[in-house]
């Protein structure tokens, strides 16, 4: 039943008109700012306001992947009207449900610097208790750490509360370059001369039964190699917050030559390491071939690379590896 | 005016006010779309969604001398003196049962088992399927036609032949001695030279080695 306008307008002016009992609280308030942002799963281009970075000093140190994408114009956020010894608390969900991490960084009190310490991870539709209480404000680094590369939009809410009252930031996360793969050096001129004299082979020995050299598989013991040079290994650097990928390598030859040019990968390290194989490479082909599986977040991973001509090239050709993450 | 506080079911913000006259309802329902529409502005949108990444190095692999050939002790010096031909050498009279069925005289021969002192010939290379060749040719006081050469194949620790091979003194028709070998490999022979007269002045015998 509607009640008559003129008697709910007497009501509710009739509310408004009695004042607070003397001690009696106002209602807390919480609020954020920005209230929605955005970013793309991509690692080279995330969006304005986003970075993505690997191994930050604001990652919480319980993340087992070291690379995520942090909102590093901060989100504002404020209690007022609440009890002094009252914590503040956050929880995130996504919809569609995802797979990924939060974390929360204090950028500051009075304005968005950089956080000195590490964040703190965020459960998912669960509030986990942040470092602040009662009435205060507090700028925040939001870390957002994909531990898949989506196909379509996902909208994180991240939701502050204090007591009973709560705001929450909408982060709209949709797709792009989850994963980029970088090679050093790009390219690499290989000269056919067992004797290196010939020309400058910079970073290329000859050599026969080097453990690295896959003989077992091929019929032949000796082979070129990229990696014992002063210049060091080829450098395969994977960027990403993705867990669980996999690097497959496969190549082509450009003309395809009347006898094969056989290659092979060792492993030579990670990181910056270049250390000689002592296990015998993986032979690639023109099909992508596993070479590195299981991995998570960003990765460096050093390889000799061995490549056996069949045949003495009467011309150039062009050996075109592939490396692929996913 | 009057205030109306129930909610608007016209209105996306569910907890709304909406004024007796209903101005209000229709105004939050506006503010609600342009906000939605700024939102779908501001999102990126990518160039292209992608779930793995690669990337790409390119080898040129441009001729060069894909095949070398070591010939160990590059060279060695034989006198024509059965009784003291030199370090490493020595003289058969009879002929050894691994020399040429053909050869009837005495023959002098470079090698010593387990001595390290024979022929050592290495290949290097990353090819597969090669043969290796030679022949030899002569000058000063000797002749292709008055000296024959053999070669005998060996071990590391150069033991003792069982076989050999005539030479080719034509480098056009070399004789061959290994097939369809496969990136580096090292041969060691033994050395027979068969001068069928006493020189009377130094002679060069030189053996010429090809892979390919």
């Amino acid at each position: 039943m509607r009640l008559p306008r003129f008697f709910a307008a007497t009501l509710l002016i009739a509310a408004l008109a009695v004042p607070l009992e003397q001690g009696e609280a106002a209602n807390p308030t919480m609020a954020v700012s920005p209230a929605a942002t955005s970013f793309a799963e991509d690692v080279n281009s995330p969006g304005s306001g986003w970075t993505f970075g690997t191994g930050a000093a604001w990652f919480p140190a319980v993340w087992s992947d070291n690379a995520a994408y942090t909102y590093t114009s901060c989100v504002r956020v404020s209690a007022a009207n609440a009890n002094g010894n009252s914590s503040w608390s956050a929880e995130y969900t996504t919809s569609p449900s995802t797979s990924l991490h939060v974390g929360l960084a204090v950028a500051g009190t009075a304005s968005c610097g950089t956080p000195a310490a590490a964040g703190t991870d965020i459960g998912n539709s669960s509030f986990t208790t942040l470092n602040q209480t009662g009435n205060a404000t507090a700028y925040y680094y939001v870390v957002v750490q994909p531990t898949v590369a989506v196909s379509s939009t996902v909208t994180i809410s991240l939701t502050f509360k204090v007591q009973s009252t709560a705001a929450t930031l909408a982060i709209t996360m949709s797709p792009g370059n989850a994963i980029a793969v970088t090679i050093t050096p790009s390219s690499a001129g290989l000269l056919e001369d067992v004797t290196l004299s010939a020309g400058n082979n910079s970073g290329w020995a000859f050599a026969a039964g080097k453990p690295w050299i896959p003989g077992t598989t091929w019929n032949d013991n000796s082979a070129y190699t990229y990696g014992t040079g002063a210049a060091g290994c080829f450098t395969v650097s994977v960027r990403t917050s993705v867990q669980n990928w996999n690097l497959s390598a496969f190549y082509t030859t450009s003309p395809t030559p009347s006898k094969p040019i056989n290659v092979a990968l060792a492993q030579a390290g990670t990181g910056s390491t270049c250390n000689a194989p002592a296990a015998a490479g993986t032979v690639i082909g023109s099909s992508p071939a596993t070479v590195l599986a299981n991995q998570g977040g960003t990765q460096t991973v050093d390889y000799y690379v061995v490549v056996q001509p069949a045949l003495a090239v009467t011309s150039n050709v062009a050996v075109t590896m592939t490396f692929t993450a996913q | 005016m009057t205030t109306d506080t129930r909610e608007d079911e016209d209105c996306s913000c569910s907890k709304a006010l909406r004024l007796s006259n209903g101005n209000l309802a229709r105004a939050c329902t506006l503010t609600v779309v342009l906000l939605a529409m700024a939102i779908r502005i501001a999102l990126p949108v990518p160039a292209h969604a992608a779930t793995s990444g690669s990337g790409n190095v390119v080898i040129t692999v441009t001729p060069g001398q894909s095949v070398a050939v070591t010939v160990t002790p590059a060279t060695l010096s034989l006198s024509e003196d059965v009784t003291s031909p030199g370090t490493g050498w020595m003289f058969d009279a009879t002929n050894a049962a691994w020399m040429p069925n053909a050869w009837t005289h005495g023959t002098y021969f470079y090698g010593v088992s387990g001595s390290g002192n024979c022929l050592a010939i290495t290949i290097s290379t990353s090819l597969s399927n090669w043969g290796l060749t030679a022949y030899y040719g002569v000058s000063g006081g000797l002749t292709s036609g008055n000296t024959s050469l053999a070669l005998a194949p060996s071990t590391a620790a150069c033991g003792t032949p069982t076989s050999s091979q005539v030479l080719s003194a034509n480098s056009g028709a070399q004789t061959t001695l290994q097939t369809s070998q496969n990136g580096s490999q090292t041969f060691y022979y033994y050395v027979a030279v068969q001068p069928t007269i006493a020189t009377a002045a130094n002679a060069t015998i030189t053996i010429t080695f090809t892979a390919q």
